[in-house]
């Protein structure tokens, strides 16, 4: 356990230098500069995902790690535990920016839990098959997966923008506000049960991997 | 217990058209044993398979009482891995990837590190990535040794490196190797290195095992021929390890220098070989013409 704190702690030193990388399209991507701030949902989270595993894309990097002492499914692990909180971290971000921004413009703070939600989930499962993919590909096909996550990523705030705004969202979204306890339990155990399968995939690729 | 830091059995593994193909051979406790080769000749493989970064497709690694399964790394905790070119995170500093990883080692030693930092004269708060080829292999030696390992890894350290720098590295493995419960795997092309620190050699080529013995016994059992062109004829080449033929006469290596007095008598001149020369000849085999010295004069 004290290693995989070592792990996520050294993810973190790592991300610092994208740091004002990330500041920008926060202000950006915002509500206080656009008209409408929830692209950043999507964004802002998907980016620090690519960043943190990006972060030890290169083969002498790669090396350094499997030479410390600790099992490799250890860096497997941590990856999935850096990449959940920095994801975590940046959606509690982009909450509260685009709140602070709805304050700032007199509109409503009221924040729709259900789709909050719903978003995470579905960047959990974005997380979910990234991992595996960026592992199967190795550290050249690695380059090509990233263009293609980052386009993915593009599309998909544009979708999350579209399922907040979008009238036929409502009814599931006030499905979801009415029965918290239940629509938490359901994303929960999906999200769980994407990452856990989602592991042991990378695990298995990692383990058989020569560096 | 084992008198061996490290044992290899049987060890298999392919790479297109390379191969390591069932190769052991052994790393005695306590002393210097200088893995060497031509390049291409398996040695980095062989070091990464050591390290669990390479995964055997047959044989068995032993490290210090520990199979190695390409899983497990805590046998890691007693090895001072320092590789042929910086694993480190190029755009930290280097305290910042010390701090990343001094916490992974139980017997980290701050005192030591630090004690190394000021003998190299490295400024902890330089880039990586603005380090010389030499200030980062001698932050690596840093860093290898301040968790006080029982194991010295380190693949081809010595290249690149200015001869000041590498008669010091030197000079810092024969005060390392002092304390006799301490080992070192020496990975080299530059068998000069060896010459002088090397207890053991195990010699490879193209992914075989050429020998691993004692560097002295080596060095008595094989031996270099001189003399004219008339006292070759094929018998006698098929004695040879290597044969280097000039206008004047020829040198060869012979693996046996017994049968290579009988065999020539007072006939030519004999010669303790280099492991350089053993590494040449053998690397080369067979018939090699030149009208001047390989190795300059």
């Amino acid at each position: 356990m004290p290693h995989l704190i070592h792990l996520v702690r050294k993810d973190f030193l790592l991300l610092q230098r994208y740091l004002w990388l990330l500041f920008i399209y926060m202000v950006v991507f915002s509500g206080f500069v656009q008209s409408d701030g929830s692209p950043l949902y999507g964004m802002l989270p998907g980016m620090v995902l690519i960043l943190a595993l990006n972060a030890d894309m290169r083969l002498p990097n790669q090396q350094f790690l499997v030479n410390l002492p600790i099992r490799r499914s250890y860096l497997v692990l941590s990856k999935y535990v850096s990449a959940f909180i920095l994801m975590l971290l940046a959606f509690a971000l982009c909450m509260l920016l685009n709140t602070g921004a709805n304050a700032v413009h007199g509109q409503s703070t009221a924040v729709n839990l259900g789709q909050m939600l719903g978003i995470f989930l579905a960047q959990l499962v974005f997380m979910a098959i990234y991992i595996p993919i960026y592992y199967w590909l190795g550290l050249k096909g690695a380059q090509y997966l990233n263009v293609a996550m980052i386009i993915v990523v593009m599309i998909g705030s544009q979708l999350s923008s579209s399922l907040l705004s979008d009238a036929d969202a409502v009814p599931l979204s006030s499905s979801i506000t009415n029965h918290p306890v239940a629509a938490g339990i359901l994303g929960a155990s999906t999200g769980i049960l994407a990452l856990v399968v989602s592991y042991l995939v990378s695990r298995m690729i990692f383990a058989r991997r020569d560096l | 217990m084992s008198m061996n830091a490290v044992e290899v059995e049987e060890l298999v593994k392919h790479y297109g058209s390379f191969a390591l193909s069932g190769l052991s051979f052994t790393v005695p406790k306590g002393y210097i044993t200088g893995l060497i080769g031509p390049n291409g000749a398996g040695k980095s493989t062989v070091i990464k398979a050591i390290m669990g970064m390479v995964l055997p497709e047959e044989g068995r690694i032993t490290v210090l009482g520990n199979a190695v399964t390409g899983k497990e790394g805590s046998y890691k905790q007693q090895i001072g891995y320092i590789s042929d070119e910086s694993i480190y995170y190029e755009y930290l500093s280097m305290e910042q990837m010390k701090r990343i990883v001094a916490p992974f080692y139980d017997r980290w030693d701050e005192a030591l590190f630090t004690k190394y930092m000021e003998l190299f004269e490295l400024p902890k708060r330089k880039k990586i990535k603005d380090c010389s080829k030499g200030m980062k292999m001698k932050f690596a030696i840093a860093m290898a040794l301040a968790h006080h390992p029982k194991l010295l890894i380190m693949d081809e350290p010595t290249a690149g490196l200015d001869p000041v720098f590498r008669r010091e590295l030197l000079d810092l493995l024969a005060e390392y190797i002092l304390d006799e419960n301490n080992t070192i795997l020496f990975s080299t092309h530059l068998t000069t290195d060896l010459d002088r620190v090397a207890d053991y050699v195990t010699f490879l080529n193209r992914g075989e095992l050429v020998f691993s013995d004692s560097k002295d016994e080596v060095l008595e059992r094989y031996v270099i021929v001189k003399g004219s062109r008339e006292l070759l004829d094929p018998d006698v080449r098929r004695e040879l390890v290597g044969v280097r033929e000039t206008a004047v006469g020829f040198e060869a290596l012979a693996k046996d220098q017994e049968r290579a007095q009988a065999l020539f008598g007072a006939n030519a001149l004999f010669e303790r070989p280099t492991l350089e020369e053993i590494m040449y000849y053998t690397a080369k085999g067979g018939n090699v013409n030149a009208s001047s010295h390989p190795f300059g004069s």
